[in-house]
């Protein structure tokens, strides 16, 4: 299903849940709303069910508007956060009730149920009830009983916020491989980028009632367009004053522009070990934590702190040494504007002083 | 369309039915008592408040019911906190007994106390040897009232023993609080709303019982007159304006307490 | 010090209900069998027990249908706001703390005979002072919160979710009230329930006040044993208090049962 928003608003009292957001999701797409929690995420995942009416705004589904049409109209499914499993029905009840209300015949809610049984695993399970199942049992049961009566647009809320972090990945790779079987387009809700970005296939980026960026994970990644964005995806360090390092000294003339960088965009050596050496500052090596496959090393530049990682396989470093560093692009923002910004004597080296 | 339309109109009708209803039912009669105690003016009004009858009713209700409360107050935090803490033989039998003032008519309840405390009874014949006078007294009241509010304070306290951690008693003990310190610093703490409201509760129904207190009171005016069996004369002496006037003095004190308890029970919801 | 405790509990339930429970039991039989069935098959025993039934039953079935609904809307409903929601909140406790004789006054002067309403009603050829109607809407009036009070909790904490999911699936609200919440509060319901058929059966100043007391037609059977009391009839007084003493310790049995098939689901 082809879905549409256009400005839509939220507000509970005085309270603005969801500010101006307007976005288009097409056909058969996987779909992960990120962000901190209470930033509206749910809200607008709620409105698009119909379980909560928008402030202002148009929703659209296929070309029609559907605002006033109440849930049992919209043909979507729901997975709750909880669950919210009929705790009084076994698994079989539970997956048939969308089909009982659709007054199919009992042979083809038996069939229907079947398959979506087996499909997710959980035959054998049948007759059993909601507190007799685990975690992750119960999330099928949902994720079943909520595509039974074929609902073109799948919502999911935190999908797997309830589920232990063992067994959660698996649970996350089994659902994306369900929802592309299955071909249907679905949103879920998350506050993890790590499961956002491995699951969806874009994303869109939800703070304090606001779209941030829609984009594919690699996108939003590689061209942050708000240092919210920048600074939520990834890790990152925040350098106030990015002119003491080679390359950036043109920013000293603006000033409250800071600068945002990541591990992997700081390459640092042994003086030698970097090439572009007319490129690279000094710095002292601050601390070294064991990551298990890497080392995390924070590094000093006068008061300012960057964090990067090293690879087991190098030359382990001592604290207090002194390391060469070449910082290759940061992400640059101030109250006004912001910009990535490459480091440009990597592009164009300056000819050697003497 | 047409069937979206329907139900709304149902829906609609439906709520408003019920709303009607609970208006009708419950504010109604409210506003009328106000509004009829003040009916010829306030000097009538003040004139049945004034009578020294009236007023000395109330104050006789106000006091036995606070002695009636404090008693409960004390056996109920005793025995909310043996039903909980204690294991032994006849316990969930003693629990399911707590309710019974709330299935027992209260009239029945009144007639109990008549027949184990009269006069002719045993115990009514050893007081009145040594000079003390049950029924048709002051005690046979509070008796009255304590038995039809016997529950209330228990069933308050209880809820909040269950959920007390008792990690957090035993962490006081780990710092090295003896048994009576942990009591009174962490288990009491926890209970006090629960006794508090509770008991406020069990106020506002002895100041309003009646079935119980009717039957055992005597009733001699000035004396053993309590406030809802003097409205009850004043009803029955075709003078509904005088008893609206004293029921309005009594019902503004109950409302009072009603919304004190809601302000406690909000208070610890919300913490 | 533990033993004391246990010890002195049992001494006060013994004193406080016990002894007048075992009293009441005794107390009916105490000129024989005879007595006992004297008391009840006198015809003003009949009727006031007969009345009382009926009272009971429709006071319970109007307050469990009109009690679940109201509650159902003070939790749920969106078109209420929450302002609103929690005045109408505190509305309902009110008849807790009225005074039974003062609720039964409160009828009498609205739809007393002297009053437009009464004289009204009166014209039509019913009466609802000194009648049944005015006494099944008093113990209305008494009854009102309980069944609101029982199933609201129950409602807070089962939580909305499970009916949004049977919205999502396509169930419109009389359906999911009736596959989704009923079944889970049915159990608040049941206790509700009980406990509006014993105050009901137990009410006696409302009634007292709206009834009249007039024998073999508005009498009760609370106030028949108040009647008994006043004219120094106790022997008869017992039985009556016998039979309404049995049905609450039924009562009181169906509420432990009943709360213990709440706390299971």
């Amino acid at each position: 299903m082809h879905i549409e928003v256009r400005g839509l608003n939220k507000s509970f009292g005085d309270f603005n849940a969801v500010k101006d957001v307007s976005f288009d999701i097409e056909k058969g797409k996987l779909i992960g709303l990120l962000g901190p929690s209470g930033g509206g995420k749910t809200s607008i995942l709620r409105m698009l069910a119909g379980l909560e009416t928008p402030t202002s705004g148009d929703i659209v589904f296929h070309g029609q508007r559907v605002n006033d049409l109440p849930p049992q109209e919209r043909g979507i499914g729901f997975v709750f956060q909880n669950y919210a499993l009929f705790k009084h029905m076994t698994v079989y009840d539970n997956v048939a009730f969308g089909l009982k209300v659709k007054k199919l015949s009992k042979e083809k809610i038996r069939e229907r149920v079947m398959y979506l049984i087996e499909l997710t695993g959980l035959k054998g399970f049948e007759h059993r009830y909601p507190h007799q199942l685990s975690g992750g049992q119960r999330q099928r049961v949902a994720f079943a009983r909520a595509l039974a009566p074929e609902p073109q647009l799948l919502l999911l809320d935190e999908p797997f916020a309830a589920i232990d972090a063992k067994i959660r990945t698996e649970l996350r790779t089994w659902l994306k491989e369900m929802i592309e079987r299955v071909g249907i387009t679905s949103i879920f809700v998350t506050h993890d980028q790590e499961e956002a970005i491995e699951v969806a296939d874009e994303i869109m980026i939800i703070s304090k009632g606001r779209l941030e960026q829609k984009g594919s994970p690699w996108d939003i990644y590689k061209n942050p367009e708000t240092p919210f964005v920048a600074s939520f995806i990834g890790e990152s360090t925040i350098v106030e004053d990015i002119s003491i390092l080679k390359g950036f000294e043109s920013l000293s003339d603006q000033p409250g522009t800071k600068a945002l960088i990541r591990p992997e965009y700081i390459e640092h050596g042994k003086p030698g070990e970097i090439k572009l050496a007319s490129a690279a500052t000094t710095a002292t090596v601050r601390q070294l934590h064991f990551r298990g496959s890497e080392w995390m090393v924070e590094l000093a530049i006068g008061d300012t702190k960057l964090i990067t990682y090293r690879s087991l396989e190098r030359e382990v470093l001592q604290v207090g040494g002194q390391v060469q560093v070449l910082v290759h692009r940061a992400y640059m923002f101030n109250d006004d504007d912001s910009w990535i910004m490459e480091n440009p004597l990597k592009v164009d080296p300056m000819p050697i002083h003497i | 369309m047409n069937e979206i339309f329907r139900g709304k109109a149902w829906s609609f009708g439906f709520r408003s039915a019920i709303m009607i209803y609970f208006l009708c039912l419950i504010v109604l009669p409210i506003v009328g008592i106000y509004t009829q105690s003040f009916s010829l003016g306030w000097t009538p009004f003040w004139e049945s408040v004034s009578d020294p009858l009236a007023w000395k009713a109330v104050l006789l209700t106000l006091k036995l019911a606070l002695i009636a409360t404090v008693l409960n107050m004390l056996i109920g935090t005793m025995i909310g906190w043996v039903l909980i803490r204690y294991r032994f033989p006849g316990r969930s039998i003693l629990n399911s007994l707590v309710d019974l003032p709330f299935a027992l008519p209260t009239a029945v309840g009144g007639l109990l106390i008549l027949l184990l405390l009269g006069p002719n009874s045993l115990i009514g014949m050893l007081a009145g040897k040594i000079g003390i006078e049950i029924v048709f007294h002051e005690p046979a009241i509070v008796i009255a009232m304590l038995f039809v509010t016997f529950p209330f304070v228990i069933r308050a306290i209880q809820p909040l023993l269950e959920e007390l951690d008792r990690s957090e008693e035993e962490a006081a003990y780990t710092l090295g609080a003896s048994k009576a310190k942990t009591f009174f610093s962490v288990i009491f703490p926890t209970m006090l709303p629960g006794i508090l409201s509770g008991a406020m509760l069990a106020f506002s129904r002895g100041l309003a019982e009646f079935g119980a207190v009717v039957l055992v009171a005597g009733n001699i005016p000035g004396k053993t007159l309590v406030a809802s069996v003097f409205i009850f004369g004043e009803i029955e002496s075709n003078n509904p304006q005088g008893a609206a006037a004293v029921s309005v003095m009594l019902l503004t004190l109950s409302f009072l307490i009603l919304w004190l308890v809601n302000q406690l029970q909000a208070r610890r919801s919300t913490p | 010090m533990r033993r004391l405790w246990i010890i002195l509990t049992y001494v006060i339930f013994t004193l406080l209900l016990i002894v007048p429970l075992v009293k009441i039991f005794t107390g009916a039989w105490e000129e024989g069998i005879d007595g006992f069935w004297d008391a009840l098959s006198r015809p003003q025993s009949i009727h006031a027990l007969m009345m009382t039934g009926i009272i009971v039953v429709l006071v319970t079935i109007i307050n469990t249908l009109f009690g679940v609904m109201l509650a159902l809307y003070l939790v749920r409903a969106q078109w209420l706001g929450p302002r609103l929601k929690r005045l109408l909140n505190s509305i309902v406790d009110l008849p807790f703390a009225v005074s039974p004789v003062i609720g039964g006054l409160m009828i009498v002067l609205i739809l007393g005979p002297s009053t437009v309403i009464g004289a009204l009603f009166a014209d039509m050829g019913v009466n609802i002072v000194y009648a049944l109607p005015g006494m099944i809407l008093a113990t209305l009036f008494v009854t009102f919160p309980i069944m609101v009070r029982e199933v609201m909790p129950v409602l807070q904490e089962i939580g909305a979710q499970q009916e949004e999911a049977a919205s999502t699936l396509g169930a419109y609200s009389w359906y999911t009230f009736w596959k989704v919440t009923w079944p889970s509060i049915r159990w608040g319901v049941i206790y509700g329930v009980v406990l509006t058929v014993a105050r009901s059966m137990g009410e006696f100043g409302a009634v007292l006040v709206v009834s009249g007391n007039i024998m073999n037609k508005t009498q009760t059977a609370t106030t028949l044993v108040y009647q008994d009391v006043e004219n120094f009839n106790v022997v008869a007084a017992n039985g009556i208090a016998l039979v309404l003493a049995a049905v609450s310790v039924g009562l009181l049995l169906l509420m432990e049962w009943s709360k213990k098939r709440r706390e299971v689901h």
